[in-house]
């Protein structure tokens, strides 16, 4: 086996390298299906309360679409519902950063050059990082699996769980594995592999909330949906792990083959040669190119969401508003005149703007890279301020939300049909109106790059998780109602025009004031420290 | 002639880190001005502080007379910056940087972008991602050279270039002095900074150890002489500043300093001279007197 030579030492190096970005996961992963069993408990109380969300949720697409169906009426199958997709999203995207982080990123900066040099086989970097994931998403899986026995739940949804969150993890592991061999650049492979988790997410959102039985197996193409379809506290599906397991080995002897078909630092899309002379005038424009790709894309997919969701929300059922779970819903999402359709389109314009809130990190994080690098020392080599180079990509941070909350407002606006309950009017704007929180998480991200760089992964992983989380889980970990601790997030101020409050412009006058002076804090601070 | 670039009793920390511990720098317009020194000396850190890139703690740095903290992007628009470890973006072409990098300097000269990329031989059509060492550095000198600017800050900029390569960019600093331009080089490469350099400062943990022109820096260092005599030379160890004193029957060997010259020389010629061979201190010797730990006091007596 000497073409896994090195793979044990590799293995530690790559789990020292991710060591405390793997040990937060762990903690907020565990936290959220622990915790959450808790404040669900606090929140349905009572069985007739679960039985009438049960019924709720499953009696409509346009709520499985959501959160996928819930399988068990009971505080655990809520647990498992509610954190499941969640949780998965998560553990998957931590698999797919550290398999690709330490296979073809390491690659591409010339690090693996210098390994392979040494007594270190062909398969070992691949071999060590997959081995690393695989770890990882099994301390995670195995430490909730602990965390649910613990607090007394039932031992084989304990179990099942556990496995489906490590399963789901090993299989985008898998995933990045590919995606590392296909492409020379590890930006490009974790973009590949992040997409792959994309469309993983839709199909099984169309999968659920499709009226149309025959489309319902779409839902069976997607991993995340493996993970639901465990079922964990309900009536388990063990078979599905040897589904996962086949899947998984399958994914990595592919990675493999292909790993052995290829150059050192080669990919099987090979780079083409582009213009000789460029006419990119300035730092604007070459920003830009930078994230002209990522910002199309995107806002691609949120167009095509919003159509989805418009689609589906005409399939909500016209329940009666007095039912603890609907009224929940709606004191949750919806605005003073809310209905049903309206509060689920409010909620699908938090989701969307919690999702577009990561494309300017995304930037800010590019504009630090960027910086230490190198390719920033040389740009204020010349007549470019440091103020002017970081206004360049920062227009990006700002354009970019405003850009991804108009697609989901015109294409959900256009997909409306006269007889629906919503007008295409609030629904743009609604949607418009969630730019300003954004900007906001996007100014407090600046601070920091302006102030302590450093902490600038950290601190953004740490800003969206809170405003993501805090309201729905922390903060009812800690004891607080929903409404209260949600004040941390800036999404809380913003009018639900869709759902029936008026247009005001002073919340939305406030918020931008706060991203004004957050993003003119950390310019000032920018330009007081030492660059690079 | 002014200073172009004046730096004294700079200082720089990193934490705990004293980079720059009282620097001084003085390179006048129009001169190739060498910036030596081992590695972790702080030559790069220097150069960030006079891009004002950095920040510095105590001390004085003046780039064209003003302070390159506070007006550092107009001052750059006079000058173009090679930095050591050349990174680029890696979706752009050589040729799109190389555009872009001329643009935000303020305009490039085409024909000579042109000629240039034709000497150094670059693809322009590339993708940086795919360039080596080398050509990324042939991408950011190129674009150097075609800019219209009067200083050139080169950080080690021929490390990856192979001696062909090495030899046109000898050529391309010796048109630029003829223009008048200046160059501030570091280089650890001793043959490049005898040919192009006119003045020379060694700096070694953060501080300036030795400056001056090539002739007065090797007058600092001692001429080896290994002399076959007549007879007995009296009195050769006496003579101050001679070093390393080996005689051997009628063979002498010592080292001497360039004060001592004359003496050694007055007491060789009396003892009756039958062969002799001197030979000049070398950039090597030079060097390696003031790289190595002990440096710094030496040259200090020296001045």
């Amino acid at each position: 086996m000497s073409e896994l030579k090195g793979t044990g030492l590799l293995a530690r190096l790559a789990i020292r390298r991710g060591r405390i970005g793997l040990a937060a996961y762990a903690f907020f992963l565990v936290m959220t299906v622990v915790g959450g069993t808790s404040s669900l408990a606090k929140m349905y109380p009572t069985q007739a309360m679960r039985d009438e969300l049960a019924t709720t949720i499953n009696g409509s697409y346009a709520f499985k679409a959501f959160i996928g169906p819930l399988f068990a009426p009971s505080i655990e199958g809520i647990m498992a519902w509610r954190t499941g997709e969640f949780i998965y999203l998560l553990i998957a995207v931590m698999a797919v950063l550290t398999v690709a982080r330490n296979t073809r990123g390491d690659e591409e900066a010339g690090r693996q050059e210098l390994v392979r040099a040494g007594i270190v086989g062909r398969f070992a970097p691949l071999t060590a990082s997959l081995a690393a994931a695989f770890a990882a998403a099994l301390a995670i899986g195995l430490l909730s699996t602990a965390g649910l026995a613990g607090i007394g739940l039932d031992t084989n949804g304990s179990i099942a769980f556990g496995l489906a969150i490590a399963g789901v993890g090993c299989l985008f592991g898998g995933v990045a594995a590919v995606a590392a061999q296909l492409t020379s650049s590890a930006r490009t492979a974790i973009a590949m592999a992040l997409g792959v988790l994309a469309v993983a997410a839709t199909l099984r959102f169309i999968g659920d909330g499709s009226e149309n039985p025959s489309i319902a197996w779409l839902s069976w193409l997607s991993f995340i949906s493996w993970g639901q379809q465990v079922q964990p506290f309900a009536n388990e599906q063990w078979w599905i792990f040897g589904l996962m397991g086949a899947t998984t080995g399958t994914l990595v002897a592919i990675a493999y083959l292909l790993q052995a078909r290829r150059d050192l630092g080669g990919g099987l899309l090979a780079a083409r040669a582009g213009p000789a002379s460029g006419r990119i005038a300035g730092p604007v424009a070459l920003a830009w190119r930078q994230h002209r790709l990522l910002l199309l894309i995107w806002a691609a997919a949120s167009a095509i969401t919003a159509i989805f969701f418009t689609s589906i929300a005409r399939t909500l059922p016209a329940v009666a508003t007095n039912s603890p779970a609907v009224a929940e819903f709606l004191r949750r999402y919806g605005g003073s005149g809310a209905n049903m359709e309206a509060a689920f389109f409010e909620a699908i314009l938090l989701a969307v703007g919690l999702s577009s809130a990561i494309y300017p990190i995304i930037v800010i994080l590019r504009m630090r890279v960027e910086e230490t690098g190198g390719a920033g020392e040389l740009m204020l080599s010349t007549s470019v301020s440091r103020l002017r180079w970081m206004f360049s990509h920062f227009l990006f941070a700002a354009l970019g939300p405003l850009l991804l909350c108009a697609a989901v407002g015109v294409a959900g606006a256009l997909a409306l049909n006269p007889g629906d309950g919503v007008q295409p009017a609030d629904l743009l704007l609604g949607a418009l109106a969630r730019a300003v929180p954004i900007w906001v998480i996007a100014a407090a991200i600046l601070l920091v790059f302006g102030l302590a760089p450093r902490l600038l992964l950290a601190a953004s992983a740490v800003v969206w998780l809170m405003v993501a989380m805090f309201g729905e889980v922390i903060g009812p970990m800690a004891g607080l109602d929903y409404w209260t601790a949600n004040r941390i997030s800036p999404f809380h101020y913003v009018p639900h025009i869709v759902g029936g409050d008026a247009f005001s412009l002073v919340p939305i006058a406030g918020l931008f004031g706060v991203a004004a002076a957050l993003a003119a804090a950390g310019a000032f601070f920018f330009q007081r420290r030492d660059f690079g | 002639m002014s200073d172009v670039i004046l730096v004294s009793d700079l200082k720089k920390r990193f934490g705990k880190f004293m980079a720059l511990d009282g620097l001084d720098l003085q390179v006048k317009a129009g001169e190739v001005h060498a910036f030596l020194g081992p590695n972790g000396a702080g030559k790069s850190t220097t150069i960030r502080i006079l891009l004002g890139l950095l920040r510095h703690d105590g001390g004085e740095a003046l780039l064209f007379g003003s302070d390159p903290w506070s007006k550092g992007t107009e001052l750059h628009r006079r000058l173009a910056y090679v930095p050591g470890d050349v990174a680029l973006w890696p979706n752009l072409t050589g040729g799109e940087v190389i555009d872009l990098l001329g643009r935000i300097r303020g305009g490039i000269d085409q024909q000579r972008r042109a000629s240039l990329i034709e000497r150094f031989e670059l693809d322009p059509r590339k993708k940086c991602a795919t360039y080596s060492k080398g050509n990324r550095q042939k991408v950011a000198l190129i674009s150097a050279l075609a800019s219209d600017v009067e200083l050139l800050i080169l950080d080690e900029p021929t490390s990856g270039l192979d001696p062909l390569m090495e030899a046109i960019f000898r050529q391309c600093i010796a048109e630029e002095k003829a223009k008048g331009r200046t160059v501030l080089l570091s280089s650890h490469i001793l043959s490049e900074v005898e040919a192009l350099c006119d003045r020379v400062s060694i700096i070694r943990a953060g501080r300036r150890v030795e400056t001056g022109t090539l002739a007065e820096l090797r007058h600092l260092t001692r001429t080896q002489i290994v002399a076959h005599l007549h007879g007995p030379a009296a009195g050769l160890a006496k003579i101050e500043g001679v070093h390393d004193l080996e005689v051997s029957g009628n063979e002498v060997r010592a080292s001497v300093e360039a004060g001592a010259l004359d003496g050694v020389m007055r007491a060789l010629a009396t003892a009756g001279l039958q062969n002799l061979v001197c030979q000049p201190p070398t950039l090597e010797d030079l060097f390696m007197q003031h790289y190595q730990a002990d440096a710094g006091s030496r040259s200090g007596a020296g001045k």
